[in-house]
Protein backbone atom coordinates (compact mmCIF):
# COMPACT_ATOMS: atom_id res chain seq x y z
CA UNK A 1 0.00 0.00 0.00
CA UNK A 2 1.46 3.60 -0.99
CA UNK A 3 2.34 5.72 2.07
CA UNK A 4 2.13 9.59 1.84
CA UNK A 5 4.80 11.78 2.29
CA UNK A 6 4.37 14.88 4.61
CA UNK A 7 6.82 17.61 5.32
CA UNK A 8 7.72 18.71 8.55
CA UNK A 9 4.93 20.90 9.50
CA UNK A 10 2.75 18.24 7.85
CA UNK A 11 1.81 18.50 4.71
CA UNK A 12 1.75 15.99 1.65
CA UNK A 13 3.14 16.64 -1.14
CA UNK A 14 1.81 15.74 -4.57
CA UNK A 15 3.02 13.84 -7.56
CA UNK A 16 1.51 14.56 -11.12
CA UNK A 17 -1.12 11.59 -12.14
CA UNK A 18 0.48 11.91 -15.84
CA UNK A 19 4.12 11.27 -15.07
CA UNK A 20 4.33 9.96 -11.21
CA UNK A 21 6.58 12.71 -11.11
CA UNK A 22 7.20 13.78 -7.14
CA UNK A 23 6.43 18.25 -7.29
CA UNK A 24 9.73 19.71 -5.54
CA UNK A 25 11.41 22.89 -5.65
CA UNK A 26 14.53 23.98 -5.21
CA UNK A 27 16.02 26.37 -2.56
CA UNK A 28 19.15 27.45 -1.86
CA UNK A 29 21.72 26.06 0.25
CA UNK A 30 21.89 26.58 3.76
CA UNK A 31 24.80 28.94 4.41
CA UNK A 32 24.17 28.48 8.25
CA UNK A 33 25.67 31.83 9.94
CA UNK A 34 27.44 33.43 7.31
CA UNK A 35 26.00 34.36 3.88
CA UNK A 36 25.94 34.59 -0.45
CA UNK A 37 27.45 37.70 -2.38
CA UNK A 38 28.24 38.83 -5.86
CA UNK A 39 30.50 41.55 -6.95
CA UNK A 40 31.66 42.77 -9.96
CA UNK A 41 35.02 44.04 -10.82
CA UNK A 42 36.69 45.78 -14.05
CA UNK A 43 40.06 46.76 -15.03
CA UNK A 44 40.03 50.47 -14.75
CA UNK A 45 42.49 51.15 -17.31
CA UNK A 46 43.90 48.47 -18.79
CA UNK A 47 47.64 47.03 -19.76
CA UNK A 48 49.10 44.59 -22.03
CA UNK A 49 51.26 41.40 -21.75
CA UNK A 50 52.80 38.63 -23.99
CA UNK A 51 52.95 36.43 -21.15
CA UNK A 52 50.75 35.51 -18.36
CA UNK A 53 49.45 38.13 -16.34
CA UNK A 54 47.04 38.72 -12.91
CA UNK A 55 44.21 40.87 -13.80
CA UNK A 56 41.72 40.25 -10.87
CA UNK A 57 42.56 37.53 -7.77
CA UNK A 58 40.03 35.88 -5.25
CA UNK A 59 40.95 34.34 -1.93
CA UNK A 60 39.67 32.87 0.81
CA UNK A 61 41.49 34.24 3.82
CA UNK A 62 39.54 32.53 7.15
CA UNK A 63 40.81 29.40 8.78
CA UNK A 64 36.76 29.61 10.14
CA UNK A 65 34.95 29.11 6.90
CA UNK A 66 34.53 28.09 3.21
CA UNK A 67 34.06 29.29 0.21
CA UNK A 68 32.07 27.86 -2.31
CA UNK A 69 32.49 29.86 -5.97
CA UNK A 70 28.82 29.94 -7.55
CA UNK A 71 29.55 31.73 -10.94
CA UNK A 72 32.53 33.36 -12.33
CA UNK A 73 31.97 35.29 -15.52
CA UNK A 74 34.45 37.30 -17.30
CA UNK A 75 34.60 39.45 -20.53
CA UNK A 76 38.31 40.74 -22.35
CA UNK A 77 38.34 44.44 -23.93
CA UNK A 78 40.80 45.07 -26.43
CA UNK A 79 41.95 48.98 -26.08
CA UNK A 80 44.82 49.22 -28.16
CA UNK A 81 46.06 48.55 -31.49
CA UNK A 82 46.81 45.00 -32.06
CA UNK A 83 46.04 41.76 -33.68
CA UNK A 84 46.90 38.17 -32.72
CA UNK A 85 46.26 35.24 -30.76
CA UNK A 86 44.80 36.18 -26.86
CA UNK A 87 44.04 34.33 -23.86
CA UNK A 88 42.07 34.35 -20.81
CA UNK A 89 42.53 31.57 -17.79
CA UNK A 90 41.73 30.97 -14.50
CA UNK A 91 44.12 29.55 -12.29
CA UNK A 92 43.74 27.59 -8.84
CA UNK A 93 46.29 28.38 -5.98
CA UNK A 94 46.62 26.84 -2.92
CA UNK A 95 48.90 27.30 0.00
CA UNK A 96 48.83 31.32 -0.57
CA UNK A 97 49.31 32.99 2.75
CA UNK A 98 50.55 36.30 2.45
CA UNK A 99 48.28 39.22 1.39
CA UNK A 100 48.76 40.24 -2.59
CA UNK A 101 49.26 43.38 -3.86
CA UNK A 102 49.15 46.13 -6.89
CA UNK A 103 45.98 47.06 -8.43
CA UNK A 104 43.11 48.12 -5.86
CA UNK A 105 41.64 45.81 -3.17
CA UNK A 106 37.64 45.53 -3.65
CA UNK A 107 37.55 43.10 -0.71
CA UNK A 108 33.99 43.47 0.59
CA UNK A 109 33.49 45.93 3.71
CA UNK A 110 30.46 46.15 6.14
CA UNK A 111 27.33 45.49 3.88
CA UNK A 112 28.98 45.49 0.29
CA UNK A 113 28.10 42.56 -2.19
CA UNK A 114 25.78 40.85 0.28
CA UNK A 115 22.78 38.87 -1.63
CA UNK A 116 20.51 40.03 1.41
CA UNK A 117 21.33 42.59 4.12
CA UNK A 118 20.89 40.83 7.68
CA UNK A 119 23.66 38.37 6.41
CA UNK A 120 27.28 38.79 7.73
CA UNK A 121 30.68 40.53 5.71
CA UNK A 122 32.23 38.95 3.83
CA UNK A 123 35.72 37.17 4.42
CA UNK A 124 37.23 37.27 0.79
CA UNK A 125 40.25 38.83 -0.20
CA UNK A 126 39.57 40.63 -3.36
CA UNK A 127 41.90 42.67 -5.69
CA UNK A 128 41.78 43.54 -9.14
CA UNK A 129 44.47 45.46 -11.58
CA UNK A 130 44.38 49.05 -12.58
CA UNK A 131 47.27 49.58 -14.99
CA UNK A 132 49.83 46.67 -14.22
CA UNK A 133 49.57 43.01 -13.40
CA UNK A 134 49.05 42.24 -9.19
CA UNK A 135 51.63 40.22 -7.23
CA UNK A 136 50.68 37.80 -5.46
CA UNK A 137 51.84 37.03 -2.26
CA UNK A 138 54.61 35.24 -2.15
CA UNK A 139 54.67 32.80 0.58
CA UNK A 140 54.44 29.35 -1.76
CA UNK A 141 51.76 30.04 -3.95
CA UNK A 142 51.34 26.95 -5.00
CA UNK A 143 50.08 27.30 -8.69
CA UNK A 144 47.50 24.28 -9.72
CA UNK A 145 47.55 24.98 -13.58
CA UNK A 146 45.03 26.32 -15.97
CA UNK A 147 41.66 24.98 -14.89
CA UNK A 148 39.75 26.81 -17.33
CA UNK A 149 40.48 28.66 -20.08
CA UNK A 150 39.77 30.55 -23.46
CA UNK A 151 41.81 31.35 -26.59
CA UNK A 152 41.55 33.44 -29.03
CA UNK A 153 41.98 35.74 -31.67
CA UNK A 154 42.20 39.55 -31.78
CA UNK A 155 40.42 39.91 -35.14
CA UNK A 156 40.80 43.54 -35.93
CA UNK A 157 43.92 45.88 -35.94
CA UNK A 158 41.53 48.89 -35.20
CA UNK A 159 41.22 49.32 -31.27
CA UNK A 160 38.76 48.20 -29.31
CA UNK A 161 38.08 45.95 -32.33
CA UNK A 162 38.21 42.38 -30.22
CA UNK A 163 37.08 41.03 -27.38
CA UNK A 164 35.33 38.02 -25.37
CA UNK A 165 31.67 38.77 -24.29
CA UNK A 166 30.37 38.19 -20.73
CA UNK A 167 30.75 34.75 -20.79
CA UNK A 168 30.71 31.96 -17.79
CA UNK A 169 34.35 30.52 -17.29
CA UNK A 170 32.90 28.78 -13.84
CA UNK A 171 29.04 27.65 -14.37
CA UNK A 172 26.41 29.89 -13.40
CA UNK A 173 23.95 26.90 -12.71
CA UNK A 174 25.19 23.82 -10.97
CA UNK A 175 25.23 20.58 -13.15
CA UNK A 176 25.66 17.58 -10.69
CA UNK A 177 29.89 17.61 -11.05
CA UNK A 178 31.26 19.04 -7.74
CA UNK A 179 31.70 22.72 -7.29
CA UNK A 180 34.64 24.74 -6.43
CA UNK A 181 35.43 24.90 -2.72
CA UNK A 182 38.58 27.05 -1.29
CA UNK A 183 39.55 26.87 1.94
CA UNK A 184 41.90 28.70 3.70
CA UNK A 185 44.72 29.85 1.56
CA UNK A 186 43.21 28.92 -1.48
CA UNK A 187 41.75 30.92 -4.71
CA UNK A 188 41.77 31.99 -8.11
CA UNK A 189 43.40 34.17 -10.16
CA UNK A 190 42.45 35.43 -13.58
CA UNK A 191 45.22 35.66 -16.12
CA UNK A 192 45.83 37.34 -19.02
CA UNK A 193 48.03 37.18 -21.92
CA UNK A 194 47.43 38.38 -25.39
CA UNK A 195 50.47 37.91 -28.64
CA UNK A 196 51.13 41.78 -29.68
CA UNK A 197 51.14 43.01 -26.02
CA UNK A 198 47.76 44.44 -27.26
CA UNK A 199 46.43 46.68 -24.36
CA UNK A 200 43.09 45.13 -22.64
CA UNK A 201 40.51 45.47 -20.20
CA UNK A 202 38.70 42.40 -18.01
CA UNK A 203 35.83 42.77 -16.18
CA UNK A 204 33.47 40.06 -14.57
CA UNK A 205 31.34 38.96 -11.86
CA UNK A 206 32.19 36.68 -8.92
CA UNK A 207 29.40 34.69 -7.23
CA UNK A 208 29.65 33.17 -3.83
CA UNK A 209 28.52 31.35 -0.54
CA UNK A 210 30.69 31.30 2.66
CA UNK A 211 29.98 28.46 4.93
CA UNK A 212 30.64 27.71 8.51
CA UNK A 213 31.13 23.68 8.52
CA UNK A 214 30.39 23.54 11.95
CA UNK A 215 27.10 25.08 11.34
CA UNK A 216 25.97 24.69 7.90
CA UNK A 217 25.09 20.87 6.74
CA UNK A 218 27.38 20.22 4.48
CA UNK A 219 30.52 19.26 6.56
CA UNK A 220 32.62 17.82 3.44
CA UNK A 221 33.07 21.54 2.56
CA UNK B 1 10.00 -5.19 1.59
CA UNK B 2 10.13 -1.71 -0.28
CA UNK B 3 7.61 1.29 1.18
CA UNK B 4 5.62 2.87 -1.86
CA UNK B 5 5.00 6.26 -1.74
CA UNK B 6 2.19 8.27 -2.60
CA UNK B 7 1.37 12.05 -2.93
CA UNK B 8 -1.40 14.07 -1.84
CA UNK B 9 -3.74 13.25 -4.63
CA UNK B 10 -3.20 8.96 -4.15
CA UNK B 11 -0.68 8.66 -7.17
CA UNK B 12 2.22 6.61 -6.03
CA UNK B 13 5.53 8.19 -7.86
CA UNK B 14 7.70 6.39 -9.90
CA UNK B 15 11.31 5.09 -10.03
CA UNK B 16 13.03 4.34 -13.44
CA UNK B 17 14.16 1.13 -14.07
CA UNK B 18 17.53 1.72 -15.32
CA UNK B 19 18.95 4.28 -13.64
CA UNK B 20 16.74 3.65 -10.47
CA UNK B 21 16.23 7.47 -10.17
CA UNK B 22 13.33 9.11 -8.66
CA UNK B 23 11.16 11.09 -10.40
CA UNK B 24 10.65 14.60 -9.47
CA UNK B 25 9.26 17.90 -11.31
CA UNK B 26 10.82 20.84 -9.93
CA UNK B 27 8.03 23.66 -9.28
CA UNK B 28 7.81 26.99 -9.06
CA UNK B 29 8.67 28.93 -5.31
CA UNK B 30 5.27 28.66 -3.48
CA UNK B 31 4.40 32.43 -3.32
CA UNK B 32 1.22 32.37 -1.72
CA UNK B 33 -0.97 35.11 -2.27
CA UNK B 34 1.70 37.26 -3.97
CA UNK B 35 2.87 36.65 -7.48
CA UNK B 36 5.40 36.29 -9.46
CA UNK B 37 6.48 38.67 -12.66
CA UNK B 38 8.39 39.96 -15.30
CA UNK B 39 8.93 43.60 -16.71
CA UNK B 40 10.38 44.84 -19.49
CA UNK B 41 11.02 48.48 -20.24
CA UNK B 42 13.25 51.12 -22.28
CA UNK B 43 14.60 54.26 -22.45
CA UNK B 44 14.45 57.12 -24.27
CA UNK B 45 17.26 57.76 -26.34
CA UNK B 46 20.09 59.01 -24.19
CA UNK B 47 22.04 62.29 -25.48
CA UNK B 48 25.88 62.05 -26.21
CA UNK B 49 27.82 63.16 -22.91
CA UNK B 50 26.52 60.96 -20.66
CA UNK B 51 28.59 61.77 -17.38
CA UNK B 52 30.48 58.16 -15.77
CA UNK B 53 29.09 55.79 -13.95
CA UNK B 54 25.36 57.48 -14.34
CA UNK B 55 22.37 56.03 -12.85
CA UNK B 56 20.17 54.74 -15.80
CA UNK B 57 17.68 52.29 -13.97
CA UNK B 58 16.06 51.70 -10.60
CA UNK B 59 13.96 49.06 -8.70
CA UNK B 60 12.73 50.12 -5.22
CA UNK B 61 11.20 47.82 -3.08
CA UNK B 62 9.12 49.77 -0.15
CA UNK B 63 6.65 46.58 1.61
CA UNK B 64 7.15 45.50 4.96
CA UNK B 65 4.61 42.94 4.00
CA UNK B 66 6.48 40.96 1.74
CA UNK B 67 9.99 40.41 0.07
CA UNK B 68 11.34 40.36 -3.58
CA UNK B 69 13.58 37.81 -4.64
CA UNK B 70 15.18 39.04 -8.26
CA UNK B 71 15.58 36.36 -10.81
CA UNK B 72 16.78 37.76 -13.71
CA UNK B 73 18.39 41.63 -14.53
CA UNK B 74 18.98 41.62 -18.66
CA UNK B 75 20.24 44.35 -20.31
CA UNK B 76 20.45 45.35 -23.84
CA UNK B 77 22.31 48.30 -25.97
CA UNK B 78 22.13 49.53 -29.26
CA UNK B 79 24.21 52.78 -30.58
CA UNK B 80 21.36 55.45 -32.46
CA UNK B 81 22.27 57.20 -35.31
CA UNK B 82 25.75 59.13 -33.77
CA UNK B 83 28.57 56.77 -33.65
CA UNK B 84 30.83 57.13 -29.95
CA UNK B 85 34.13 57.87 -30.06
CA UNK B 86 35.97 54.10 -30.17
CA UNK B 87 35.92 52.90 -26.46
CA UNK B 88 35.01 51.02 -23.76
CA UNK B 89 30.53 50.37 -22.42
CA UNK B 90 30.76 49.70 -18.57
CA UNK B 91 27.20 48.54 -17.01
CA UNK B 92 27.49 48.01 -13.09
CA UNK B 93 24.79 46.80 -11.10
CA UNK B 94 24.49 47.97 -7.27
CA UNK B 95 22.54 47.21 -4.49
CA UNK B 96 21.08 50.16 -2.97
CA UNK B 97 20.15 49.49 0.78
CA UNK B 98 18.43 52.04 3.15
CA UNK B 99 16.10 53.44 0.37
CA UNK B 100 13.86 56.12 1.72
CA UNK B 101 12.94 58.63 -1.10
CA UNK B 102 12.57 57.05 -4.48
CA UNK B 103 13.89 58.48 -8.29
CA UNK B 104 12.10 61.79 -9.44
CA UNK B 105 14.07 63.56 -11.92
CA UNK B 106 15.43 62.24 -15.48
CA UNK B 107 13.59 59.07 -15.80
CA UNK B 108 9.91 57.87 -16.47
CA UNK B 109 8.21 55.82 -13.99
CA UNK B 110 7.52 52.03 -15.29
CA UNK B 111 5.78 50.32 -12.26
CA UNK B 112 2.93 48.02 -12.16
CA UNK B 113 -0.23 48.85 -11.50
CA UNK B 114 -3.16 46.13 -11.82
CA UNK B 115 -2.61 43.00 -13.65
CA UNK B 116 0.71 44.68 -14.93
CA UNK B 117 3.45 42.13 -15.69
CA UNK B 118 1.75 39.44 -13.45
CA UNK B 119 3.17 35.98 -15.02
CA UNK B 120 -0.78 34.71 -14.04
CA UNK B 121 -3.76 36.95 -13.99
CA UNK B 122 -5.74 35.07 -11.31
CA UNK B 123 -4.30 34.11 -7.83
CA UNK B 124 -1.37 36.69 -8.39
CA UNK B 125 -1.79 40.00 -6.55
CA UNK B 126 -0.88 43.39 -7.78
CA UNK B 127 2.82 43.65 -7.61
CA UNK B 128 4.08 45.84 -4.46
CA UNK B 129 7.17 47.21 -6.08
CA UNK B 130 7.35 50.91 -5.41
CA UNK B 131 9.15 52.25 -8.42
CA UNK B 132 10.59 51.29 -11.65
CA UNK B 133 12.13 54.03 -13.24
CA UNK B 134 14.49 54.61 -16.37
CA UNK B 135 16.22 57.25 -17.77
CA UNK B 136 14.69 59.25 -20.48
CA UNK B 137 17.83 60.61 -22.10
CA UNK B 138 20.17 61.59 -19.12
CA UNK B 139 21.06 60.36 -15.60
CA UNK B 140 18.43 59.87 -12.96
CA UNK B 141 18.06 61.26 -9.53
CA UNK B 142 16.54 62.56 -6.36
CA UNK B 143 16.53 59.81 -4.73
CA UNK B 144 18.10 58.43 -1.34
CA UNK B 145 19.47 55.78 -1.14
CA UNK B 146 23.01 53.85 0.35
CA UNK B 147 24.54 51.83 -2.74
CA UNK B 148 27.36 49.10 -1.68
CA UNK B 149 30.69 50.46 -1.90
CA UNK B 150 31.67 47.01 -4.89
CA UNK B 151 29.17 46.30 -7.66
CA UNK B 152 27.09 43.03 -7.37
CA UNK B 153 28.05 42.58 -11.26
CA UNK B 154 29.95 43.96 -13.79
CA UNK B 155 29.90 43.68 -18.06
CA UNK B 156 32.42 45.53 -19.97
CA UNK B 157 31.97 45.40 -24.13
CA UNK B 158 33.84 48.11 -26.55
CA UNK B 159 32.39 49.99 -29.08
CA UNK B 160 33.80 51.12 -32.63
CA UNK B 161 33.05 54.24 -33.87
CA UNK B 162 30.45 53.14 -36.32
CA UNK B 163 26.70 54.28 -35.86
CA UNK B 164 24.31 51.79 -34.92
CA UNK B 165 26.40 49.40 -33.56
CA UNK B 166 25.24 47.33 -30.99
CA UNK B 167 26.49 47.67 -27.55
CA UNK B 168 25.15 44.57 -25.77
CA UNK B 169 23.00 41.89 -26.90
CA UNK B 170 20.15 40.93 -24.19
CA UNK B 171 22.42 40.05 -21.59
CA UNK B 172 21.81 38.70 -18.28
CA UNK B 173 24.03 40.97 -15.54
CA UNK B 174 22.02 38.68 -12.88
CA UNK B 175 20.52 35.32 -13.34
CA UNK B 176 19.08 33.19 -10.56
CA UNK B 177 17.00 30.30 -12.32
CA UNK B 178 14.41 27.47 -10.98
CA UNK B 179 17.00 24.95 -10.67
CA UNK B 180 19.24 26.48 -9.30
CA UNK B 181 20.49 26.31 -5.35
CA UNK B 182 22.42 29.55 -5.27
CA UNK B 183 21.02 32.60 -3.03
CA UNK B 184 19.18 35.28 -5.35
CA UNK B 185 18.69 38.92 -4.46
CA UNK B 186 16.43 38.81 -1.56
CA UNK B 187 15.24 42.63 -1.17
CA UNK B 188 13.27 43.69 2.20
CA UNK B 189 11.46 47.25 3.09
CA UNK B 190 13.20 50.08 1.35
CA UNK B 191 16.20 47.88 -0.56
CA UNK B 192 16.95 48.37 -4.20
CA UNK B 193 19.00 47.54 -7.04
CA UNK B 194 19.87 50.63 -9.66
CA UNK B 195 22.02 50.48 -13.03
CA UNK B 196 24.74 52.42 -13.91
CA UNK B 197 26.45 52.99 -16.89
CA UNK B 198 29.85 54.78 -18.19
CA UNK B 199 30.09 54.92 -22.42
CA UNK B 200 32.33 57.01 -24.50
CA UNK B 201 31.78 60.38 -25.79
CA UNK B 202 29.73 61.97 -28.55
CA UNK B 203 27.54 58.35 -28.89
CA UNK B 204 23.54 58.57 -28.78
CA UNK B 205 22.14 55.10 -27.44
CA UNK B 206 18.95 53.08 -26.26
CA UNK B 207 18.99 51.12 -22.94
CA UNK B 208 16.68 48.09 -22.61
CA UNK B 209 16.07 45.97 -19.09
CA UNK B 210 14.08 43.21 -18.21
CA UNK B 211 13.39 42.42 -14.85
CA UNK B 212 12.16 39.04 -13.68
CA UNK B 213 10.87 38.77 -9.43
CA UNK B 214 9.08 37.02 -7.43
CA UNK B 215 6.87 38.45 -4.29
CA UNK B 216 6.32 36.42 -0.82
CA UNK B 217 5.33 36.77 2.43
CA UNK B 218 8.83 37.11 4.08
CA UNK B 219 8.33 34.66 6.51
CA UNK B 220 7.10 31.86 3.69
CA UNK B 221 11.42 31.87 2.89
CA UNK B 222 14.56 31.23 4.85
Amino acid sequence: MPFPLAGYSGTVDEVDAATRARHVTILPNDHGLRGAYSIGWQVSTGFGSTSRANYFLFKNPSILYNIVVRRLSVSLVATGTGNGFTAVEAHYYRQWQKVSSGGTNISPATNDCKKRTNMATSIAEIRVATNAALTLGSTNPQECGAEMAWYGALSDTAAFGGCFDTQDIIGGVWSNSGPVILRQYEGLVIQSFTQNATTVRLGGTVEWEEIDPTVAPTPTW
Amino acid sequence: MSLVLKGYSGTADEVEAATRARRVTIRPIDYGALGAYSHGCASATFTAGLGAAALVYAFRWHSSAGIALIRRIQISAGNTATAFTAGIVEIDLFAARAFTTSFSAGGTDKTPITNDNKRKTSGMGTSLVTQIYIANGGAISGQTATLDGQPLGTILASVPATAGTPLFPPTDIWSWSAGDSKYPLYLAADEGFVLKATVPATGTWVLGVTTEWDELLAASYF
